[in-house]
């Protein structure tokens, strides 16, 4: 038990450290984004229909080196700013699936196959999980979001929470009415205000609920589980590959290694590459905060097709590459790659991610306190008024 | 009180002053990049580092496997280090970057010899794997000390059997 208890604990200030200066930068850029985009031309561009857009999201997203956690506050602040569903998932995925440090690392160590399919699949199964969000994704979801964080007014307020927040997602063309009548100054405060107080709690709330849950699927998985599951080809061990990829916090860069030592040691390149790339795209804090945020239909479809589309790619790659596939490269070459992608890789102090973590554990208690004083007020409000 | 305070303070504005304040920090940084030059040079910043000098060009494989059971030394101390999850990350940081290094210098070195006489390449492969999963280890930095994942862990400790496996067999071969 107490091991499962410190396993626990080491998990949750894991995932939190490793992921909060990004949430942090994202949720500054999120303010600037939600502030500035609505009367940009990039607002245009994205919200074009045909694949102009899905592709611009998707090599705008594999250009980053964000995490999956840090991309939710970008995410979200792009479909609040209007942007249409489609390129919003597809740069949700792209961008912690795939980033240059990433494919350079794979090159060092994977090999080029697996390289190749590591990089047709972070850009193909984005605008694939893109199209799908279109067609069948919650497009009227951009009202769900501010319910959170607008407690003030929701005390008194007995109507839905949809119409409480119609003041909130009026920010949007707010903004670009406003853009005559305020300064720049004026503009990148507001931007920053709605980020930080806004979504920042909102988003870390969210969070905290998914690190917690990650932090007790970590505590009961056994450590062996890697051994287990993906030294396997079936497709049994593909699925298990693409559910705990999907449920646990990997980082592209940081699982690169550990994939190229259970390559190395007989892995079946399909399942490896179904575990990298569920892993990367997406974990439980993402998916829950998406799902609170965006729209529940939407973040299962984009769920269920991405844990579909990995299967089926590995699948495709056992094909390609099985039997006897083993990764020979020259050494030396991968040193220099390896050095090289280093390099590439931002690295930040012990420092500043402190600092980061702490400001994201206030953002959370803040999130948690107006969801108390909301829910509260709810309730004092349908004991009183809405029980007429 | 005052009048001695602002005394100073006039005697810290003035130029001569100044400029003696720029000197001594012009000297004390030439002095530390010097020391730390010498330290590095002498392989005393690190224990353990003052046994693996750099590697002659004229060495056999016998010493080039030497050089290497020297480094899986290295990264099995290293790998017990990430297990105990108490290691300053600077210090272990400084040592994943001198196995890579040192690596980097036996294959270089290795690549100077007749092709018969070189080290086997899934041997460098598995070592190179093996750096690969220290520097992942190394970002594993919670706080100021390491602290891994138990899958990145566990294919550690495997990778380091199956560095240690390779320069048996390769030992093995060459008797």
């Amino acid at each position: 038990m107490a091991v499962a208890w410190h396993q626990f604990a080491a998990t949750v200030w894991q995932i939190a450290s490793e992921s909060a200066i990004w949430v942090i930068i994202s949720l500054v850029v999120g303010g600037l984004v939600h502030e500035f985009l609505p009367s940009s031309r990039f607002r245009v561009f994205l919200n074009r229909r045909g694949h102009s857009a899905m592709g611009g999201a998707i090599v705008f997203g594999a250009c980053l080196p964000i995490c999956s956690c840090g991309v939710i506050p970008l995410a979200v602040s792009l479909f609040k700013s209007g942007i249409r569903i489609g390129p919003v998932m597809a740069f949700a995925a792209a961008t912690p699936i795939i980033n240059p440090a990433a494919v350079i690392l794979s090159l060092a160590l994977l090999g080029p196959q697996i390289t190749i399919a590591y990089v047709l699949m972070g850009l193909v199964l984005p605008y694939l999980l893109g199209v799908m969000a279109e067609r069948w994704g919650s497009h009227n979801s951009r009202t769900l979001l501010a319910s959170d964080d607008s407690s003030a007014g929701m005390a008194d307020c007995c109507s839905t929470a949809v119409s409480c927040c119609d003041s909130d997602t009026t920010s949007a063309p707010n903004a670009v009415a406003s853009e005559d009548t305020h300064s720049l100054g004026v503009r990148i405060t507001a931007g920053l205000r709605w980020g930080l107080s806004d979504l920042g709690p909102t988003i870390a709330f969210y969070m905290l609920i998914g690190v917690l849950i990650a932090g007790m699927i970590a505590a009961f998985l056994p450590p062996s589980w890697v051994d287990t599951y993906l030294r396997e080809s079936h497709i049994v061990a593909l699925l298990a590959a693409a559910v705990l990829g999907a449920s646990i916090y990997v980082c592209a860069v940081a699982h690169i290694p550990l994939v190229a030592t259970l390559l190395a040691a007989g892995a079946a390149p399909g399942v490896a590459i179904v575990f990298l790339v569920t892993g990367t795209a997406t974990n439980l804090p993402e998916l829950i905060a998406l799902y609170n945020t965006i729209g529940k239909r939407t973040v299962i479809l984009y769920a269920i097709s991405l844990i579909i589309g990995a299967m089926i790619t590995g699948l495709l790659v056992n094909l390609w590459l099985m039997p006897g596939f083993s990764p020979v490269f020259d050494p030396m070459a991968s040193l220099e790659l390896l050095d090289a992608g280093e390099q590439l890789q931002p690295t930040v102090g012990t420092a500043p991610s402190l600092l980061a973590t702490v400001a994201l554990a206030l953002l959370a208690l803040l999130g948690s306190w107006r969801r108390a004083v909301a829910y509260i007020g709810r309730r004092r409000s349908s004991d009183g008024c809405c029980s007429d | 009180m005052n009048l001695q305070s602002r005394t100073l303070a006039s005697m810290n504005n003035s130029p001569s002053v100044q400029i003696l304040q720029r000197c001594l920090f012009v000297f004390l940084l030439c002095a530390t990049t010097l020391a730390t030059a010498e330290a590095l040079k002498e392989g005393a910043a690190t224990p353990g580092a003052s046994s693996m000098d750099p590697v002659p060009l004229a060495s056999d494989q016998h010493q080039a496997l030497t050089r290497l059971e020297e480094l899986d030394l290295l990264s099995q101390g290293l790998v017990g280090k990430a297990a105990a999850g108490a290691t300053p990350a600077q210090n272990f940081r400084i040592e994943t970057r001198m196995y890579r290094e040192l690596l980097r210098q036996t294959m270089l070195a290795d690549r100077q010899r007749p092709e018969a006489e070189q080290l086997p390449q899934h041997l460098l492969l598995e070592m190179v794997r093996m750096s690969a999963l220290l520097h992942a280890a190394a970002d594993c930095k919670t706080g100021y000390v390491i602290i891994c994942p138990p899958d990145l862990m566990s294919q550690l400790r495997a990778q380091q059997a199956r560095v240690s496996q390779a320069l048996l067999l390769a030992r093995g071969k060459q008797k």
